[in-house]
């Protein structure tokens, strides 16, 4: 088995997002939490791009980075109780959850060495938002606009809980 | 270009259209005041209703290939839409009064309401794993909103922010399950899924495998069967009640009616892997839900095991050849609907001033006061028990039938010794409502017509059920032959 220069770009964002999601579980402050986070992203986004999706990388850093992160930090910073808060990560049930990773862990990893996966042609389509597109709005014309509704229904639901209520 | 036919579409846009004019009604009633949300409710539900039924009726139905393939409407979709939208039309009937009383009335509850039953109505339709999970995600989302909307209340944004955090726990689960059957099938569509992995020797048979259990977590959640229930008293307890009717009801029938679908259709190939798993899941939900119901005091919470049991109930006819449970499944979930809409409903019509009946104390007396009411309860109960004319009786005839079957006898005689069980806190509330005395002062409330309306086509669907079920198993029937 050669070692190519391929392999070692994606054990670097292996390494960044398996890492930096530890950080975001563990740390005692919440802030530091979130800009963990924004490493955990970041090597995900690098993932997708490896793997030749590069609309799915643009649109993870849009989306994840700059828009649900920065909220994130936003809420955060500007609520001084969760600035504040020392957050508790005291280890509880540590020999049932170990147990239940590792297994996890063994069972995936088995897996994934033994499955023959369901691989495509060998290259990405060299665009591959033309391709979504087309499925977009042929074979998955409906859950892409029924998406639309759940949107709606999130915005909703949030617009609901939020108000204040009126003085009766 | 492939025209789109959008037909087996057409009640779930009914009743989206309908969701957005009632929000729209919100925004026109003027500043304090309240828009005829129920009147506009109810007409849309009905007009869904009726293109349900004219689809069915129609000699070209358009089965598979159109929209893309991601919805059906055969047999079992179109039966299990009718049922939820009756469902949803007697939520709204009991909601207008309980919102008022509760002081809470709002357009939004009526639009989450509606967007929630296109989840529902989309989850018993789908064929194709991500609208699978879009749809779900639609009806989840509603009702999360929906059980938090009573902003007095601390167990209600309780019941909302479990409900929330589990369901989205949950529904990672369900999403790794689709991506590793993705893995094997390099398809979403349930067909190719079921023809990819067939044999037990095949190399991929541990990630089916794999797939397989984490969607039968998933839908574990959803349904709230052992040991994925954690969330459900507490959830059914602080939502409000009409709102916990209406989940009790819906979801169950959606998420059975997906389950049927997922499993009967998509992976019975598999059936022998995931035929034990489903049988410990019924042993489970069956006995500790049981148990744990004997030692509530809260009737609600009461009620929230007793709906964790029959869901075991339900798991256990799940074991039978893909034709013969969808038969029994489907027909216990009509009479348990309506039983559930009634329970809670009879609870949530007593409302008065932010207040309503909790505990078993609460409802002692109630003959005297609201005899009529006393007596529909007590029809709900018979039937959750399974005692003859009633539609649990004849559900349950079925369910275990179908399970002995199978060669899953045991099942069968856990699930009867635990009606027996169950017995005992269905009587409780009988025993309180009819022999103990009444507090002094009548706290609750007259029940409004509405109520009255819904809760006497309950009581009807019951016996009905329990009397003459020909009408319905045939439909039934009907229904689960349309599992390919």
């Amino acid at each position: 088995m050669h070692f190519t220069a391929s392999d070692g770009v994606f054990l670097a964002f292996a390494a960044i997002t398996v890492g930096s999601a530890v950080v975001v579980t563990l740390a005692r402050s919440l802030i530091y939490s979130a800009f963990a986070l924004l490493f955990t992203f970041f090597g995900v986004a690098g993932l997708y791009l490896l793997l030749g999706a590069d609309f799915i990388a643009a649109s993870q850093l849009l989306i994840y980075v700059g828009g649900i992160l920065v909220l994130l930090l936003f809420g955060v910073m500007l609520t001084h109780k969760l600035y504040d808060l020392d957050l508790k990560s005291e280890v509880t049930q540590f020999a049932p959850a170990a147990i239940v990773a590792a297994g996890l862990f063994v069972v995936l990893a088995v897996l994934g060495f033994r499955t023959t996966w369901k691989i495509g042609p060998g290259r990405a389509p060299s665009a591959t938002t033309d391709e979504i597109g087309h499925l977009f709005m042929g074979q998955y014309l409906l859950p892409f606009e029924a998406a639309s509704v759940l949107l709606l229904v999130a915005l909703i639901g949030a617009a609901m809980i939020v108000r204040r209520k009126k003085e009766a | 270009m492939n025209a789109v036919d959008l037909r087996p579409a057409y009640p779930a846009i009914i009743v989206a259209v309908t969701a957005v004019v009632v929000l729209l009604l919100q925004a026109f009633a003027g500043k304090g005041k309240h828009g005829p949300y129920v009147p506009f409710s109810l007409a849309g539900l009905a007009a869904a209703f009726l293109a349900t039924v004219m689809i069915a009726s129609s000699q070209e139905r358009g089965l598979g290939s159109h929209t893309g393939g991601a919805l059906v409407a055969d047999e079992l979709a179109l039966f299990l839409e009718a049922v939820i939208l009756g469902v949803a039309l007697l939520a709204v009937l009991l909601s207008s009064s309980y919102l008022r009383a509760t002081n809470s009335e709002r357009g939004e509850h009526y639009a989450l309401l509606l967007f929630s039953v296109v989840g529902m109505l989309g989850l018993v339709a789908v064929t194709e794993m991500i609208s699978l999970f879009v749809a779900l995600e639609i009806m989840s989302v509603a009702l999360y909103a929906l059980c938090g909307s009573r902003r007095d209340q601390v167990e209600s944004q309780e019941s909302a922010v479990k409900y929330f955090i589990t369901g989205a726990f949950s529904s990672a689960f369900l999403l790794f399950g689709i991506a590793m059957l993705y893995g094997v099938s390099g398809s979403t569509s349930l067909g190719r899924i079921g023809s990819a992995v067939t044999s037990a020797s095949d190399p991929n048979h541990g990630l089916v495998l794999l797939g397989v259990g984490l969607l039968l977590v998933g839908f574990g959640f959803k349904i709230a069967c052992v040991p994925f229930h954690m969330w459900a008293p507490d959830v059914y307890e602080g939502a409000p009640t009409t709102v916990t009717a209406f989940m009790a009801a819906g979801v169950k029938v959606a998420a059975f009616g997906a389950l049927l679908r997922v499993f009967g259709t998509g992976l019975a190939s598999l059936a022998d892997d995931w035929r034990p798993l489903v049988a410990i899941l019924a042993v489970f939900s069956m006995v500790l839900g049981n148990l744990a119901a004997l030692a509530q005091s809260s009737v609600k919470r009461m009620l929230a095991y007793s709906s964790v049991s029959h869901a075991g109930y339900l798991l256990a006819a799940l074991v039978a050849a893909p034709r013969v449970s969808a038969e029994a499944v489907i027909f216990y979930l009509v009479g348990y609907a309506a039983v559930n809409l009634g329970t809670f409903g009879a609870l949530s019509s007593l409302a008065r001033d932010g207040r309503e009946p909790v505990t078993f104390d609460h409802l002692s007396g109630l003959s005297r006061r609201h005899p009529v009411l006393a007596a529909a309860f007590t029809v709900f109960l018979i039937s959750l028990m399974g005692v003859p004319v009633s539609a649990g009786f004849v559900g349950k005839f079925y369910l275990f039938t179908a399970a002995v079957g199978a060669g899953y006898t045991p099942l069968a005689i856990v699930g009867v010794l635990m009606s027996v069980v169950s017995a005992y806190y269905y009587l409780r509330v009988v025993v309180h409502m009819y022999m103990k005395d009444a507090p002094v002062e009548d706290a609750w409330a007259p029940v409004s017509t509405t109520s009255a309306l819904a809760l006497a086509v309950s009581v009807l669907v019951v016996l009905g059920l329990g009397i003459w079920p020909a009408g319905v198993l045939a439909l039934a029937h009907a229904a689960a032959q349309s599992l390919l």
